[in-house]
Parts: structure tokens; C-alpha cells; sequence
């Protein structure tokens, strides 16, 4: 399996491809883990469990997506997009590659609540940057 | 309904000028009121309307008494 240097990953937010003022991108899975020690598991008499060993299962998922975007007050572009977007559910996509989804690049979708941006953000000299986490609703989707 | 990109960014797959439905819009999870809000999309099917230029009636030129300048009566010059 080829290794992937990430150098035209997809990105669109609510349809529109932002792609092209976008750093960086996390998208994370976390699960709750949820803890199952009860008496008869502590004592051994389960099979592998060692004794006095915790046992777990994996709970409720927890998915954000993290994006650096270069801002931008052009006209339909990154301020016209995502500040409209603010307090609301938007559906966004992923792909390592631009194209079209397969098994070697394949397609995530979810929905995330636009909690946080940050219009302006830099200091003399620099680039103008807005990194934001957003916290995922729903299940993410992944499309092969 | 039909709209047309308008953005310099791609919408729904499709760059500027190319044309997308309603339901393209929506099976990308898009918004049709927040794109056409944000200055993504324009509607594509509006005809646009011309109004009719009627020609004005022509008037006929009245015949415009002449006043004597000095005592405002109507009279020779």
C-alpha cells in the first residue's frame, strides 16, 4: 500500500469546495469507553479475563473535524461561506484525493455544527488563518 | 428549477458557469437558499424581461399666441 502525502485533499462545506483555502484537516473518532467489571468477570471464571482484571466496551462515538482555512473576504469565498454557517448544521465531505471516491480514496460525510470561527486571526506579516473544531453530529459515512 | 454557479469555487462538483438542479444541490447536502444567500449560485431559468418600449404619441404643436413683451397684451409687434 502506497503511502499518501496529502497534497489535493477534497474538502467541501455545505456543497462548496473549499479546498483550495484549506491547510490542514483532523478528522477524529473517539468512543467513550465503558467499563463492564462486575463480580463474576474480577474472579476469573470468564474464559481469558485474568483475575482482577477491568473489563470495557466500547461506548458512544464521539467524531470533530479540525480544519486550518486561509481566509479569505473575497465574494463567495471562506467569510462568505462559513460566517452565514455559524450555529448551524452543515454537511461536509472529505477525501484524501480530489475525485471520485474508491476503495484507495475513499469518501467521508457527516454533518458538523459550526461552533467556532474566527474571522480574523494573525499577526504583522503573517497569513490570515482560521482554525476551527467542530464537533460532528451524527454518524460519520464512509464511502468506498 | 436550474441554478448556475457563480462563485469562483466548485459547488456541488461543478465550477463557474455550469448548471446544477435543486436536487444536485441536495444530494450534496447543500442548502439552495444559503448558496443563492452567499453569492454561490443564481437562479438559471428566470427569463429575463424587457420591458416594451411603447412609442410616446407624437403631440401636435400648438399654436403659441405671441404677447407683446412690453404691456403682456396680446397684439401686433
Amino acid at each position: 500500500m502506497a503511502r499518501l502525502v496529502l497534497t489535493n485533499v477534497e474538502v467541501t462545506i455545505g456543497a462548496v469546495d473549499l479546498s483550495n483555502h484549506i491547510a490542514s484537516v483532523t478528522l477524529g473518532s473517539t468512543y467513550d469507553v465503558v467499563e463492564t467489571t462486575a463480580f463474576a468477570g474480577v474472579s476469573g471464571a470468564a474464559g481469558n479475563v485474568p483475575l482482577a482484571a477491568k473489563t470495557r466496551v466500547a461506548g458512544l462515538v464521539d467524531n470533530s473535524v479540525t480544519f486550518e482555512f486561509h481566509q479569505d473576504f473575497d465574494a463567495s469565498s471562506v467569510e462568505a461561506t462559513i460566517y452565514p454557517l455559524l450555529g448551524t448544521v452543515a454537511a461536509i465531505t472529505v477525501l484524501p484525493v480530489n475525485g471520485a471516491a474508491s476503495a484507495t480514496n475513499p469518501s467521508y460525510a457527516f454533518n458538523a455544527v459550526i461552533s467556532e470561527w474566527t474571522p480574523l486571526n494573525g499577526a504583522v506579516g503573517e497569513l490570515a488563518t482560521a482554525s476551527v473544531t467542530w464537533p460532528i453530529t451524527g454518524p460519520v459515512t464512509k464511502t468506498v | 428549477m436550474e441554478y448556475t454557479v457563480i462563485s469562483n469555487t466548485k459547488v456541488c462538483g461543478k465550477v463557474k458557469d455550469e448548471k446544477l438542479t435543486k436536487d444536485d444541490i441536495l444530494s450534496a447536502g447543500g442548502n439552495v437558499e444559503f448558496l443563492l444567500a452567499s453569492g454561490h449560485i443564481a437562479a438559471a431559468n428566470v427569463a429575463r424581461v424587457t420591458p416594451a418600449v411603447k412609442e410616446a404619441p407624437v403631440r401636435q404643436q400648438e399654436e403659441v399666441p405671441v404677447f407683446n413683451s412690453v404691456n403682456n397684451e396680446q397684439g401686433e409687434i
